[in-house]
C-alpha cells in the first residue's frame, strides 16, 4: 500500500514538473523570440512656425535593426501630474510616424515653458513595447537686415516663452546661418546668441544670387535637446546679380538639330542611291521608245 | 538544248488556267491571312494588353518577326543580284526565286514592326517629328528605299519574260493577262539597243542594291547594337546581322528551290548540282555565323557586368532561355556541318531538311537577341508583377505570325502564275551567251 502511494506521488510529482517545465520553457521561448524595438524622436520648427514631431521605430538584434512598418504609437502629453492622450500614429513604410502640428496650436506646457511628450508603442508577438520621452520648447527666431558702412549685417534674435508666459531671450543658442542654393542649403557661419538672445553675423559681399541678387537667408538651430530643430528664413537682395542666359548648344546628336556632317552624309547617300534608280528608270524609258 | 520558245512553252503551261486545286490552295491562305487581318483589329480596338507585350518586355514575336523576315529580304537581295553582277551561269534558275524572296518578304516583314507600335494613328510622326540622328529613322529611310529599289528590281528582271509571254502564241491566259503582259513588257522587242538599256539598268539596280541592302540590315543592327543594354549594346551587330540574314536567306532559298522543283517538276532545271552549290554556300555561313556567334559569347562572358552575367545564366538555365538556345546552337552550327559537311550525309532532301531547321533556329536566335535583354536591364526589375516581366506570346501574335508566313506564299503563288519561276531569258542568254560581260579594267593588262 504505501509502495502504492510512493509511486503515485513521485508520478504526481514527474507529471507536474514536466507540466512546469514545459510552461517555463515556452514562456522562455516566446520572451526569447521578441525582437527589441527602439524609439527615436525628433522635433522640427519650420520657418512658418509649423512643428512637426516625427518618431523612428526600429527593430532587431545587436546592429541589425530594421524599421518597424505600420506600427501603432500612442502619443500622450504631459498635464500636470497626469498625462492627457493626444492621439495614435501608424509608422510608415519608412517606419516614420509624424505629427504635424500648425503654428499657433499650444501644447499643455509645464512652469518652465516645457512640453512633455510621451511616446509608446505596445509592442505584438515577436516585438517587444517601447517609449520615448520627448521634452520640447518653442524657440523663436527672427531675422533683420542691416546695411552698415556698406557692411551687410544679419542679427538673429532668440526668444523662447518662460512660465509665466512672457517672451524670454535665449542665451547661448548656437545658430547656424546658410544661403539656399538649389539643392541644398549653403553654410555661411555659425552664430552664438549672446545674453540678449542676440546672434550678429558679417554676411559676405560675393555669394551669388538670382538675376537681381537675391538670396534666401536661413537661420537653423539643429537638433538641440530642448528645441528639436529650428529653421527660419528671409529673402533679401544681398547676393551678386548672375546673368542666366541660356547658351544654344551646338548642334549635336542630342539636340533638336542634327550634326551637319551627318546631315550632310545622309543626304548624299540618299541623293546617290536614288540617282542611280533614277538612271535606271530612264533606261527603261528609252527601251520604251526605242523601236 | 531547247530553244526559249520551247522553253517558254514548257514553262507556261504553269501559267495557265488555274485549277481548282489552285484555287483551293490560296483560299486556304487567304483565309489564314484574314484572320491575321481580325487579330490586328482586335489588336488596335483593344490595345497592346491583347498581346504579350508589356512595361519590361516591349518588344516580343512582333520584332522577332521584322528582324527574320527583312534578314530573309537582305539576303535574298544581295544573293540575287551578286548573281546577276558576277554573272554566275549555274545560278541564272535560282534568280527569280532569290527575287521573290526579297520582295515578298520585305512587304510582310517591315509592318511588323509597326505592329509593336501602340498608336498607329501617329505613325506619320516618324515623317513629320523624326530626327535625323535616331537609328529608327535611318532605319524608315533605307526600309522604304529598299522596298522601292527591289520591287523595281523584280520587275526589270521580269521584263523580257513578260515579253516572250506577250508574243507566246497557243497561251491559255485570260484576255487581260494577255494585255497585261503587253503593257509590262514596255515594248520590249530584244532589239540590241534595247537589250543594252535593259542590261544597264539590270546591273545598275544590282549594284545600288548590294550596298542598299548591306546598310539597310546593319542599321536594323545598330537599333540594338546603340542602346545601352545587356544583350544588345555589342560593336559587332552589324556584321553578325547582315551574316545571320546571308545565312537564312541561302537556306530558306534552298527550301524554295526544293518545293518547286517537287511541285512544278523542274527537275532539269533545278539540279543535283544547285543544291550541292547552295550546300556548300551554306557550309561557309555555317561557318562564319557560328564564328560571329561564339565571338560575341565570349567577348560578353569574359569580362563581364553584373546585367550581363544574369543575361548569360538564363541561357543556361532550362526553366529559362536553355532549351532555346540549345536548340539554336545545335541546328545552326551543328548539325549543317555534319550533314552538309559530309558527302555520305548529303543529299537533296536532307539539305532541304536541315534548311527548314536552319530557318526555324536563326528565328529562335532572332527571339533570344529581342526578349531575354528585355527582361534583364541593367537595374534588376523590382516591385513588379511576375507576368508582367516574363514574356509569353498570345493569340494575337501567333495568328498574325502565321498570317504573315501564308501571305508569303500566297505572293509566291501568285508571282509564280504571272510569270515562270524560271527565269526563261535568263536561261536564254546562259545558251546564247549575248549578255555583255562586265570589263574589270586594270591598267598595264
Amino acid at each position: 500500500m504505501k509502495n502504492n502511494i510512493f509511486i503515485y506521488k513521485t508520478r504526481l510529482i514527474l507529471i507536474v514538473g514536466l507540466i512546469l517545465s514545459s510552461l517555463m520553457i515556452t514562456s522562455l521561448c516566446n520572451g526569447q523570440s521578441k525582437e527589441s524595438t527602439r524609439m527615436r524622436s525628433y522635433f522640427y520648427i519650420k520657418s512658418n512656425g509649423d512643428r512637426q514631431i516625427s518618431l523612428l521605430l526600429t527593430a532587431g538584434r545587436g546592429r541589425n535593426m530594421q524599421n518597424v512598418v505600420g506600427a501603432s504609437i500612442d502619443l500622450e502629453v504631459e498635464v500636470g501630474d497626469s498625462t492627457m492622450y493626444l492621439t495614435e500614429l501608424t509608422t510608415d513604410a519608412d517606419g516614420y510616424a509624424d505629427l504635424h502640428v500648425e503654428a499657433g496650436y499650444d501644447f499643455p506646457k509645464d512652469d518652465e515653458g516645457i512640453t512633455s511628450i510621451l511616446a509608446s508603442y505596445a509592442g505584438n508577438d515577436t516585438l517587444r513595447s517601447t517609449s520615448t520621452d520627448l521634452e520640447i520648447k518653442d524657440v523663436f527666431l527672427e531675422l533683420s537686415f542691416d546695411i552698415e558702412d556698406s557692411v551687410k549685417i544679419l542679427t538673429i534674435q532668440a526668444t523662447e516663452f518662460n512660465g509665466e508666459g512672457e517672451r524670454v531671450p535665449v542665451e547661448e543658442l548656437d545658430i547656424d546661418v546658410g544661403v539656399q542654393r538649389l539643392y541644398s542649403v549653403l553654410s555661411i557661419d555659425d552664430v552664438e546668441t549672446d545674453e540678449e538672445g542676440i546672434g550678429i553675423l558679417e554676411f559676405p559681399d560675393d555669394i551669388p544670387g538670382d538675376s537681381v541678387g537675391m538670396l534666401k537667408i536661413i537661420a537653423r538651430v539643429d537638433e538641440h535637446d530642448l528645441y528639436g530643430t529650428v529653421t527660419k528664413s528671409g529673402s533679401v537682395a544681398w547676393g551678386t546679380p548672375v546673368s542666366y542666359e541660356v547658351r544654344l548648344l551646338h548642334r549635336q546628336l542630342f539636340t533638336d538639330e542634327a550634326p551637319l556632317w551627318m546631315i550632310i552624309g545622309v543626304f548624299i547617300a540618299l541623293v546617290g542611291a536614288w540617282y542611280h534608280f533614277f538612271l535606271s528608270v530612264v533606261k527603261l524609258y528609252k527601251l520604251k521608245k526605242e523601236v | 538544248m531547247e530553244n526559249s520558245s520551247d522553253l517558254m512553252r514548257k514553262l507556261a503551261r504553269n501559267l495557265e488556267k488555274p485549277s481548282m486545286q489552285w484555287y483551293t490552295w490560296v483560299t486556304i491562305l487567304c483565309i489564314i491571312v484574314l484572320f491575321g487581318v481580325y487579330a490586328l483589329i482586335r489588336q488596335i480596338q483593344e490595345g497592346q494588353i491583347i498581346t504579350g507585350m508589356r512595361d519590361n518586355a516591349v518588344w516580343g514575336i512582333y520584332t522577332a518577326n521584322f528582324i527574320f523576315f527583312m534578314g530573309l529580304s537582305y539576303a535574298g537581295a544581295i544573293v540575287s543580284c551578286s548573281f546577276q553582277l558576277l554573272r554566275i551561269q549555274w545560278a541564272k534558275p535560282l534568280l527569280r526565286m532569290a527575287e521573290l524572296i526579297t520582295v515578298s518578304t520585305l512587304i510582310v516583314g517591315a509592318p511588323y514592326i509597326l505592329f509593336c507600335l501602340g498608336r498607329l494613328d501617329r505613325i506619320h510622326y516618324l515623317l513629320v517629328f523624326g530626327r535625323i540622328q535616331s537609328p529608327i529613322t535611318w532605319d524608315v529611310i533605307a526600309i522604304s528605299t529598299d522596298l522601292i529599289f527591289c520591287i523595281a528590281f523584280l520587275y526589270f528582271t521580269h521584263i523580257r519574260d513578260f515579253a516572250k509571254l506577250r508574243d507566246l502564241e497557243g497561251l491559255n491566259v485570260s484576255k487581260w493577262r494577255k494585255k497585261l503582259y503587253g503593257f509590262l513588257a514596255l515594248n520590249y522587242r530584244g532589239t540590241p539597243l534595247q537589250k543594252k538599256y535593259l542590261h544597264q539598268a539590270h546591273d545598275i539596280m544590282a549594284a545600288i542594291i548590294i550596298p542598299t541592302a548591306v546598310i539597310a540590315y546593319s542599321l536594323l543592327s545598330w537599333l540594338f547594337g546603340m542602346s545601352l543594354k545587356p544583350g544588345w549594346h555589342s560593336t559587332i551587330f552589324g556584321p553578325y546581322f547582315v551574316v545571320t540574314a546571308a545565312y537564312s536567306g541561302v537556306a530558306f532559298l534552298i527550301i524554295i528551290m526544293w518545293l518547286y522543283r517537287k511541285s512544278r517538276k523542274l527537275e532539269e532545271y533545278i539540279t543535283n548540282k544547285h543544291f550541292n552549290y547552295m550546300a556548300f554556300g551554306l557550309i561557309l555561313l555555317t561557318m562564319g555565323y557560328g564564328y560571329f556567334t561564339f565571338s560575341e559569347y565570349i567577348t560578353d562572358w569574359y569580362n563581364q557586368t553584373s546585367a550581363m552575367s544574369r543575361l548569360l545564366e538564363k541561357f543556361l538555365i532550362f526553366p529559362e532561355y536553355a532549351a532555346l538556345q540549345l536548340f539554336h546552337v545545335i541546328f545552326t552550327m551543328v548539325v549543317p556541318l555534319i550533314v552538309l559537311g559530309f558527302p555520305w550525309f548529303r543529299s537533296i532532301n536532307s539539305i532541304t531538311l536541315v534548311s527548314v531547321f536552319i530557318v526555324i533556329a536563326l528565328w529562335v536566335k532572332r527571339y533570344l537577341i529581342v526578349v531575354p535583354p528585355l527582361e534583364t536591364p541593367f537595374i534588376p526589375i523590382q516591385d513588379v508583377r511576375p507576368d508582367w516581366v516574363h514574356y509569353s506570346m498570345s493569340w494575337v501574335e501567333i495568328t498574325m505570325t502565321i498570317s504573315g508566313m501564308a501571305l508569303i506564299v500566297l505572293i509566291f503563288t501568285i508571282a509564280s502564275k504571272l510569270a515562270p519561276i524560271i527565269p526563261v531569258a535568263e536561261i536564254e542568254d546562259v545558251q546564247d551567251e549575248s549578255k555583255p560581260v562586265i570589263r574589270f579594267k586594270t591598267k598595264g593588262v
